[in-house]
């Protein structure tokens, strides 16, 4: 009995002290990302590559949603703007909404999904077909060959994919809003552009997008 | 005589060397010991066979030597330097002198078979194009391949992604070549090919060659010096004859392949009298 029980904790803490190896593994590699940057940098083929393969394959997915979710802010913010009547104001409600909140974050959550499964597939198969293993014995870091281009890559391509989300969601709820249901499109431009500060805003939206990236 | 050459080592001081090794994976029910107390040299420019049965450390012994794993305890030393206590930049340097065939050849699947070749040459120098096409074609040609260069690693045949891996193993003219199980799965063409070209490649580019292979009878004609690994030790070394005739049960059971031998069919567990609970007091434990 007391033996059985000693074995529980003995592979509890087993258990535990392996996941907090992962973890401190995974902390460390992600420092390492983060310092292998210059290096990245340098050899900017790599990077330009990963960006081009996680920007533009996930470009699909991400001008989709940003339209329908443009759609859904032109309609459901005209119906409640009206009731005030402050519909003009639609176009700023579409804009901030988008380029400050649902923008980063909706194209995050699709960027994770979308590229971030096609990155788990092909670094597993590179792993499971001893890829890896090889570069290595080749002296070449895989870390620095294969992880920083595609972290760097991402990092890049993440506020680009955001910005095109929150274009491509403003003329979604242009498309609503003025369009079909016909409000003015000069207060709907006027009141986004005067309502919309380029630095405490746009710039809100990508330092957002680097961090959820 | 030229110059370069009074320069290397004698001949007799060994490439590889490992004493008194220790290596064991951590597991929850204690570590498993893969290799103990192990000591064994690998001898310049001679083709060293490690064979021994399944999960008997031959991997990890190449791992080893690779620096991919360190040992518990013990040296392991590459051309007198202990691979164990090098720092990541020296490391890489002596990986430079090492080239590794895996087991399936371990192709990256994203570039051509020219790309692959030349994936080293474009990592480690500045050559032009130019003259990385024409270290590339020299050695695929060495293996047959040049007219394969523009093919996917999906679309040529095991035998054949092999032959690409030893291209690149090669192009950075190594000291050491180690090969992990060069013979698996291959037909008996591409498996004679194979290892007719280890050893052509072992004496025409003066290079030291250390091979993982099961395969007794291919692995005997080419090898000058045969090192059996089991239950973690060395049970035998020395030249194919010597070690053919040994008189060791375990040598004997490996080299004639027989099922029955000091080597367990089974591997180490509870009985099986309390795994299929045949014990009495087990059976009534397990029907209430």
């Amino acid at each position: 009995m007391t033996q059985a029980k000693s074995n529980l904790i003995a592979d509890l803490g087993f258990a535990v002290r392996e996941q907090l190896g992962h973890l401190g593994n995974a902390t460390r590699l992600f420092f390492r990302l983060l310092t292998l940057c210059g290096s990245a940098l340098r050899r900017f083929g790599l990077v330009r590559d990963q960006i081009f393969f996680l920007g533009n394959y996930s470009l699909a997915i991400i001008s989709v949603s940003g339209l329908f979710v443009g759609f859904v802010l032109g309609l459901q913010g005209y119906y409640t703007l009206q009731r005030y009547g402050s519909s003009e104001a639609l176009g700023l409600l579409v804009a901030l909404s988008l380029v400050r909140e649902l923008g980063p974050v909706i194209t995050a959550l699709l960027f994770a999904g979308r590229a971030g499964t096609a990155l788990t597939a092909e670094i597993g198969l590179m792993k499971a077909g001893e890829q890896l293993s090889a570069m290595e014995m080749m002296a070449v870091d895989p870390v620095r060959r294969i992880l920083a281009p595609r972290f760097w890559g991402g990092i890049i391509a993440m506020p680009l994919l955001a910005a095109v989300f929150s274009a491509v969601g403003v003329m979604g709820g242009w498309l609503v809003g003025v369009v079909m249901i016909g409000i003015d499109a000069g207060s709907f431009w006027s009141q986004m552009q005067s309502g919309v500060d380029v630095w405490r805003d746009v710039g809100n939206g990508i330092v957002k997008s680097f961090v959820l990236a | 005589m030229p110059d370069i050459l009074t320069h290397l080592p004698a001949a007799e001081s060994p490439l590889v060397e490992f004493r008194d090794v220790t290596f064991a994976y951590p597991a929850s029910s204690g570590d498993r010991v893969i290799l103990s107390r192990v000591t064994l040299s690998v001898p310049r420019g001679k083709v060293t066979a490690l064979m021994g049965a399944s999960g008997g450390g031959k991997t990890t012994v190449l791992r080893l030597i690779g620096g991919q794993q360190k040992a518990g305890q013990g040296d392991v030393l590459f051309d007198g330097k202990n691979v164990g206590n090098m720092t990541q930049p020296e490391l890489y340097a002596a990986r430079r002198r090492m080239g590794m065939l895996f087991q399936f050849g371990a192709l990256f699947t994203d570039l051509s078979v020219f790309d692959n070749v030349a994936f080293p040459l474009r990592e480690h120098t500045s050559l032009s194009e130019v003259l990385i096409r024409d270290i590339v074609l020299m050695k695929l040609n060495a293996v047959g391949l040049r007219g394969a260069r523009d093919l996917m690693p999906s679309e040529v045949s095991g035998g054949m992604a092999r032959r690409v891996a030893l291209a690149r193993a090669i192009v950075l003219d190594p000291e050491l070549i180690m090969y992990d199980e060069p013979f698996a799965g291959l037909d008996p063409i591409s498996l004679g090919t194979a290892a007719q070209l280890i050893r052509q490649l072992n004496d025409t580019l003066g290079i030291t060659s250390i091979v993982v292979s099961h395969d007794l009878e291919e692995t005997f004609r080419i090898a000058d010096k045969v090192i059996i690994l089991a239950n973690g030790g060395i049970a035998a070394q020395g030249t194919p004859d010597e070690v053919r005739h040994s008189a060791d049960p375990l040598v004997h059971q490996f080299v004639n392949a027989l099922s029955e031998g000091p080597v367990k069919f089974h591997y180490p567990g509870p009985d099986v009298e309390a795994d299929f609970g045949v014990d009495a007091s087990m059976r009534k434990g397990s029907r209430s």
